[in-house]
């Protein structure tokens, strides 16, 4: 064994010996409440089905606005839970629905108009995260998933968009998202009339 | 220009191909997951899922209706899988609100017949009859699927399940679409279309051998 070696693995030996105890996880305890309000956001179909929606019609939109309508869509997930009470069950899903069909007419929103579907997207998302009373790190911890979210797709659009090869197939896939988005919303709204009926 | 950076050659169409049938035959082999099942949204998406994928009529429908698009070209090979979505939310309406709609299981079995056809005999069928004769047969696939929503056990879960994998068979028929490309492509294609409307006739018999 070289000197060098030797001196390289007596290094290694003294890093290791000296190291603190590890407390996997422990840091999270504290962050547990916004965790859980991203999870809500993530693991609901509804919530991310508005946020495709808004992804779909949104993704082309200029890239100097991208931030601010993901703050937009972000900020009216995280205050859904102040309106949600007031309204009634079918709202969430139409909203997604109509969402989704401008998707599917590929309709190009003007600067204001894209900031209220971003607005109303947003709003759905938080509305279908179906949270009681939250925490404020719990509100955080939505504003954070949709923000990050929506920014992060929107702006990876700009780079797909570049591509030869997708120039073709980015609107397609846009109006296909769309159709998906509209018919979970459609599917959702006419099941929550019905329950409502009944 | 570019010196020091990678230069990817695009790949062929041969090539794109040959992997996107590779992939499917490597999901056709797997073994079912068991992991986790019972586990109530989970479950429900899980439902939605397999709802397409279990019922033999549905899963050769979509995918069959992926492949029309694709050999009818631009717009319908986007415009087929956009509409079907959008009619099969008619059809699940009538399911969800209970309303009796007449010969669903035999519409199924005819649209496997009639889209296996059309693509066996490379019908070049004109936009607007291509798309009523898709968004017809998505009204009886959307009933079948809508008429389960109710007793889903997470609603939402379930129908952005069956949602999902209806445009996934439909993108999974859009790749088998690219053969085309492929020579002989075009017959092979013709061949999964006499396969598909055969297969159709046998459901419509009411599988015999097997149900």
């Amino acid at each position: 064994m070289s000197p060098r070696l030797l001196k390289r693995l007596s290094t290694l030996a003294i890093c290791l010996l000296c190291c603190s105890p590890v407390w996997a996880h422990g840091g999270l305890v504290g962050m547990k409440a916004v965790w859980d309000g991203a999870l809500h956001i993530l693991t609901s179909p509804l919530s991310l089905a508005a946020l495709v929606g808004a992804s779909a019609v949104l993704a082309g939109i200029r890239e100097r606005l991208i931030f601010a309508l993901s703050f937009a869509a972000a900020s009216s997930a995280g205050a859904a839970f102040l309106i949600s009470s007031y309204l009634p069950a079918y709202a969430t899903p139409a909203i997604i629905a109509a969402v989704g069909l401008i998707g599917v007419g590929a309709w190009r929103p003007s600067e204001s108009f894209a900031f209220a579907i971003a607005a109303f997207a947003g709003l759905a998302g938080g509305l279908a995260a179906e949270l009681n009373s939250p925490s404020v790190p719990t509100i955080a911890g939505v504003f954070l998933a949709e923000f990050i979210i929506l920014a992060g797709v929107l702006t990876a659009y700009f780079d797909f968009a570049s591509m030869q090869k997708l120039i073709g197939v980015l609107p397609i896939a846009r109006r296909v998202l769309g159709s998906w988005v509209a018919a979970i919303g459609l599917l959702m709204t006419t099941l929550a009339l019905q329950v409502g009926k009944q | 220009m570019n010196e020091g950076r990678f230069q990817f050659a695009p790949p062929s169409a041969t090539n794109t191909s040959l992997k996107v049938l590779s992939a499917l035959a490597f999901f056709c082999l797997a073994a079912s997951a068991s992991a986790h099942t019972g586990e109530g949204g989970a479950n429900g998406f899980l439902a939605g899922v397999l709802h397409p994928l279990t019922g033999f009529d549905h899963l050769l429908a979509m995918v069959a209706v992926g492949i029309w698009g694709a050999t009818l070209g631009k717009p319908l090979v986007w415009a087929l899988p956009v509409a079907f979505p959008m009619l099969m939310v008619v059809g699940g309406v009538l399911g969800i609100a209970g309303v009796p709609l007449p010969f669903i299981e035999s519409g199924i079995a005819t649209s496997v017949v009639v889209l296996g056809l059309a693509i066996a005999t490379a019908w070049r069928a004109p936009v607007p009859i291509a798309l009523a004769i898709v968004a017809a047969f998505g009204v009886f696939h959307g009933y079948a699927h809508g008429a389960e929503l109710p007793s889903a056990a997470s609603p939402s879960a379930y129908v952005a399940g069956f949602v999902l994998c209806t445009g996934a068979l439909h993108l999974t028929g859009v790749a088998i679409g690219t053969l085309k490309r492929l020579p002989k492509g075009e017959h092979a294609l013709r061949a999964c279309g006499g396969l598909i409307a055969a297969a159709g006739v046998w459901i419509f018999a009411g599988m015999p051998g097997v149900a």
